[in-house]
């Protein structure tokens, strides 16, 4: 009998209504957006598009714009267009100097956006542990112990990250397919005090908390990689990238982004922009550079 | 010089009125039961002057030598006392009243215009979402005092934060005050005598939170014969027990909740093999003690624990090797010890000493294949605070007319803002955190003219909390000005400072509340408030108005920075704090009351503006504060249709809440390569300005019918049918971007093409049927049972003849 109540009215309380607000949205303007993460030892490349209103599918490319490449000061040259909103300039970005970009977009005002590469840091020893630890769900993980050289005398931005190597089969499906194909490891739970310090579960950190020259970092990865492949059969690499504070800040906001972007039961925090440095627009002018180990063979039980 | 000319201010309030005046104190209670009476009226019949009892049912005024004083309370019959020529104690019995014969009521009934007061009765009849009664809910019905979002038990006044409401229940503070994410209050309505909500203009005695006092006063329990109830509705099953230990001395009141829908759906998730086994609910119980020896000195002790838990074992499930138990738990448990006593005829004092523990566990344990020995692992996250607290006060009638109220307040508190282990390591920072508050305080009312009183006082703090400290004063004042027995005009200003702080992020069903100290990091929050009102009743009671301006600042706030919700899993949870932010609230209340006759209710109507400020957040502009309400209106009535039934009905209307609009689009590059080694573009969101948009306005109508009857074996009981959302208006609770209707949200993914998206509202507590039946266990004689059809034929004669 109980039961004819419960029912109908937990069906009344948590059966929830969707409704239409209504489809028209406020008028947007539309400014343009800047995404260029400079790397060491790439070409300069520098993106270009504008901002889109809510109700339109079409994010537009910019394609006529001017974009002035400056290194240390020094012009170095107008990048050209090349498609879909890339602009790929013929210098290959060193470590270590200031870029800057002019940019002039018709009918709007000139953007100007600048990032310092850091010098790279090296890493002086990787060590891998196979079973470094259980869990929160109780699985084991194995972990890499990182080492690398830092300036206790300024504030470094580092970013690590694990990529194994896999060689490209070209198939009839996939004509483009290169020679080498890479994936990203996952980075499991987050053990190492320093990572820990930043509040989110990336492996983006800075020194501030270091204070010395060398450091041996901890961290944790998925026994699985995205390819399903067991980490103890999969040989791949360090990298730790010396970052600009800009892309220090993207990176983590864009996690805070990601985990912010809305929930019916307003559960989740107000959600947050990406980051952005371009001013009179949005985007993200940044570098990096990167030194990457030697290659970590990880296999234990039989030769890969 | 200066002393000399403030000499005769000083003395003037002993000067004015000195003759033929005796002092008039004691105590008033319910004859029956013995149970204080909180708020009735003592006044002298003559000059309509007098004064209300407070929440010890304690009166003390200045009448004249031989007067007769009336002493009356809502539902009882009135008492006349003739005053003899000295000064008297008196203790005071009030008789219940014939139902059916109204009490005049008239005199200075307003005493604080910053004060929304809510007696059971009115609790009683505001409908509810569960059909039964909740103080919060009827209080956010109230001007100036609204919810955090529907069905919300947290109360938001004047535009503060949920965390700066001081909860007292009998003048013991309450850390944690909801039930299943707000959708109850923690307290009961069947222990609740009374309830203060002081929105602004606080006492000296009042203080530690900045935006309201919530001063609830339990009752004793009766001390002449044992009662109970017994309640049962949809949401959950509730008794009460009280009577007398030794008559007319000492007694005890018993109350306890338990929801019932978490056996049901344990017992259903048991015999699923496909779903695990989950059980969520809540329980509560509240104990009090009272031993009365004489009627000038009392004693009591009062006990509260309290959990809300949601667990869930995986052991029932078919095909899964892999064991989960996962369970959060989260409550209060309190205790407190409490001495009251009449030292004089002027001199009235309490004390009380207490601890109150809130804390929220959550634990997660895994075994692997099942291999319980070999791949065990948990994870523990606790929050935690920790208060004991020693209170004093005194009352002392210095003159005829200058009253003193002083006192101390020592609270010594242990925060863990959190604390998380994983399989015994230490994931995050696990200390506590001790602070101590002491506080003195000293309140004056001063009458200056025979229509002008004057309340002056200040509160001192110190406070500690590692190396931190702070020494503040709060200074308090207000201004009565009573033109005739039924006019008051007041004017106050307040200081109030908070040395805790609360983070939360309002939603979540289970518990998200961390509470932190104030220290080098956070600083103490403070306010300033400042308000103008006026209140009148009308010569015979019947009705009450009152209309209230107010202007608050609010500094040193703290809350999440932005992307954040938690201080889970993080040594250094300090950077996820955003302090020293501003706040800035004004608004306008008006309450129209309707007291007497068959129809009862009142209107409120609050108009107001809420702002907030911080550095990193919205760019460091001032944004609409998360719960802003332009408008809100509230009506609230009960038509006794006849003595068997009484139909409620609640309306609300408030200005939808703010949110922040998704306004646009744009590209952003991957964080990592494609496995061909490049990077991508994909869609991101582009947001408006921190809460620049508006949902859709919210209003309700709510309807309880509540039907009185007399069962075979002579009990009072009573059925009460409700409706919740009558007209089932669907008001949004958020709005989210969908290119369809199901209630998924949009979320650009890497590789998504974008789409065309559309606004959609999501709205839960649709029109909710709900019927409570309570019975009551007292003294059978003094109910009768009326034959079905005589009961019917005057109901539909009332209604007929629209009597």
């Amino acid at each position: 009998m109980f039961r004819l109540f419960i029912y109908p009215f937990f069906l009344l309380v948590f059966v929830s209504c969707v409704k239409l607000v209504g489809d028209g949205f406020p008028d947007f303007e539309k400014v343009p957006v800047v995404n260029s993460i400079i790397m060491k030892d790439s070409l300069v490349k520098v993106h270009l598009s504008f901002t889109a209103p809510i109700d339109s599918t079409k994010i537009e490319y910019i394609t006529n714009a001017t974009v002035d490449l400056y290194v240390d000061g020094e012009f170095i040259e107008q990048i050209p267009y090349v498609d879909t909103g890339m602009y790929v300039s013929s210098y290959t970005a060193k470590a270590d100097a200031e870029y800057r970009c002019e940019i002039v977009v018709q009918g709007y005002g000139d953007i100007s956006c600048s990032t310092v590469m850091p010098p790279i840091s090296k890493i002086t020893n990787v060590e891998f542990i196979n079973e470094a630890g259980l869990s929160e769900i109780g699985a084991i993980y194995p972990a890499v112990k990182v080492t690398f050289d830092t300036n206790p005398d300024e504030v470094c931005y580092y970013e690590m990250v694990f990529t194994y190597k896999d060689k490209g089969y070209s198939f009839d499906m996939f004509p483009n397919m290169p020679d080498t194909l890479f994936y990203d490891i996952d980075v499991n739970e987050i053990t190492d005090p320093i990572l820990i310090s930043e509040g989110l579960g990336l492996v983006v950190f800075s020194n501030e908390l270091i204070g010395e020259s060398s450091y041996e970092m901890q961290v944790n990865l998925w026994r699985e990689d995205r390819g399903g492949s067991e980490m103890n059969m999969v040989p791949f690499v360090v990298g730790l990238r010396s970052v600009s504070y800009d892309y220090y800040k993207y990176v983590k906001q864009r996690e805070l982004y990601e985990i912010t972007k809305g929930d019916v039961f307003f559960e989740n925090p107000q959600p947050i922009q990406t980051y952005s440095n371009i001013d009179g627009g949005y985007g993200i002018f940044a570098s990096y550079a990167c030194f990457e180990s030697d290659t970590i063979y990880t296999y234990i039980d039989k030769q890969y | 010089m200066k002393k000399y000319l403030l000499t005769p201010l000083v003395f003037l309030p002993l000067i004015i009125f000195a003759q033929d005046k005796i002092h008039v104190s004691g105590f008033v209670k319910d004859k029956i039961s013995g149970e204080m009476l909180i708020g009735a009226l003592v006044y002298d019949t003559a000059t309509v002057k007098g004064t209300a009892t407070d929440y010890n049912g304690y009166f003390s005024f200045v009448g004249k030598a031989d007067a007769t004083i009336k002493v009356s309370y809502v539902g009882y019959n009135d008492r006349y006392v003739r005053l003899s020529a000295r000064d008297t104690v008196l203790n005071l019995s009030l008789e219940q009243a014939n139902e059916l014969k109204e009490v005049t009521v008239v005199g200075n009934q307003i005493t604080n215009l910053n004060t929304a007061t809510i007696s059971v009765g009115e609790i009683e009849q505001i409908p509810s979402i569960t059909g039964k009664p909740d103080f919060s809910k009827s209080l956010q019905a109230m001007p100036g005092i609204t919810s955090q979002n529907e069905a919300s038990s947290l109360l938001l006044v004047r535009g503060g934060d949920p965390g700066q409401n001081l909860y007292l229940m009998d003048n013991v503070p309450v850390i944690y005050v909801n039930h299943l994410g707000g959708f109850m209050s923690v307290f009961n309505s069947d222990i609740i005598n009374a309830v203060d909500v002081y929105k602004g203009g606080f006492p000296a005695r009042y203080g530690g939170k900045l935006s309201s006092i919530v001063d609830i006063t339990q009752r004793e329990g009766n001390v002449n014969e044992y009662k109970g109830s017994l309640s049962i509705g949809l949401m959950d099953l509730s008794f009460a027990v009280e009577g007398p230990i030794k008559k007319d001395t000492s007694s005890f009141i018993i109350t306890g909740r338990k929801t019932m829908f978490d056996l049901l759906y344990m017992g259903l998730t048991y015999f699923d093999d496909d779903v695990p086994l989950m059980v969520l609910g809540f329980h509560d119980i509240n104990a009090k003690y009272t031993y009365k020896p004489s009627y000038k000195e009392k004693l009591s002790f009062n006990f509260y624990y309290g959990d809300d838990y949601i667990s869930l074992w995986t052991d029932n499930l078919d095909n899964d090797t892999d064991k989960i138990r996962y369970y959060n738990v989260w409550g209060n448990i309190l205790a407190s010890l409490h001495y009251k006593t009449m030292l004089s005829d002027k001199i009235h004092s309490s004390s009380s000493l207490s601890y109150n523990r809130y804390r929220l566990k959550e634990y997660a344990g895994f075994v692997l294949d099942g291999e319980e020995d070999s791949a065990k692992t948990y994870s523990v996250y606790n929050t935690a605070v920790h208060d004991v607290s020693l209170r004093s006060n005194i009352k002392y009638s210095l003159s005829d007319n200058w009253k003193i109220e002083t006192g101390l307040q020592s609270s010594v508190l242990a925060y863990q803002p959190t604390s998380h282990y994983s399989n015994e390591e230490p994931k995050s920072a696990t200390e506590y955190i001790y602070s101590s508050e002491n506080a003195l305080y000293l309140e004056n009312r001063i009458k200056l003219l025979r229509s002008i009183t004057m309340n002056l006082g200040a509160r001192g703090v110190y406070f500690m909390s590692d190396d931190y400290y702070d020494l503040s004063l709060e200074p308090r004042a207000s201004l009565d000005f009573r033109p005739n027995s039924r006019h008051v005009f007041m004017a106050t200003y307040m200081r109030a400072k908070q040395y805790s702080h609360l983070l939360l992020t309002p939603g979540r069903i289970n518990s998200s509340e961390a509470w932190l100290p104030a220290g080098d990091e956070v600083a103490p929050s403070y306010t300033d408030q400042v308000s103008l009102g006026w209140g009148m009743q009308s010569n015979t009671g019947m009705f009450r108005a009152e209309a209230n301006l107010y202007y608050k600042t609010l500094y040193d706030l703290s809350i999440y920075k932005e992307g954040y919700g938690s201080l889970k899993g993080d040594t250094d949870w300090y950077e996820k704090i955003e302090t020293g932010g501003e706040g800035l609230s004004y608004g306008a209340e008006v309450l129209l009351k309707k007291q007497k006759g068959r129809l009862k209710g009142f209107a409120g109507y609050t108009l107001s503006k809420t702002t907030r400020q911080f550095d990193n957040i919205n760019n460091g502009k001032a944004f609409v504060f998360d719960y802003d309400r332009t408008h809100s209106i509230s009506l609230s009535s009960q038509y006794k249709i006849s003595d068997r039934y009484t139909l409620n009905m609640a309306w609300y209307y408030q200005t939808g809440l703010p949110y922040t609009p998704t306004i646009g689009r744009h590209f952003v590059r991957s964080a990592e390569k494609s496995s061909y080694g490049d990077y991508f573009y994909y869609e991101s969101f582009v947001y408006g300005e921190r809460n620049s948009g508006r949902m859709r306005d919210y209003h309700r109508l709510d309807i309880a019918l509540n039907i009185h009857k007399t069962t075979k074996r002579g009990r009072r009981a009573m059925w009460t049918l409700s409706l919740y959302n009558a007209y089932n208006r669907q008001n949004p609770i958020s709005y989210y971007l969908n290119n369809n209707d199901s209630n998924e949200i949009y979320r650009p993914e890497y590789g998504q093409k974008p789409v065309t998206l559309k606004q959609y509202q999501y709205s839960m507590f649709p029109i909710i049927p709900s019927v409570s039946y309570k019975v009551f266990f007292d003294k059978r004689e003094n109910y009768v049972r009326k034959p079905f059809n005589e009961s019917l034929k005057q109901f539909l004669h009332n209604l007929l003849y629209h009597q």
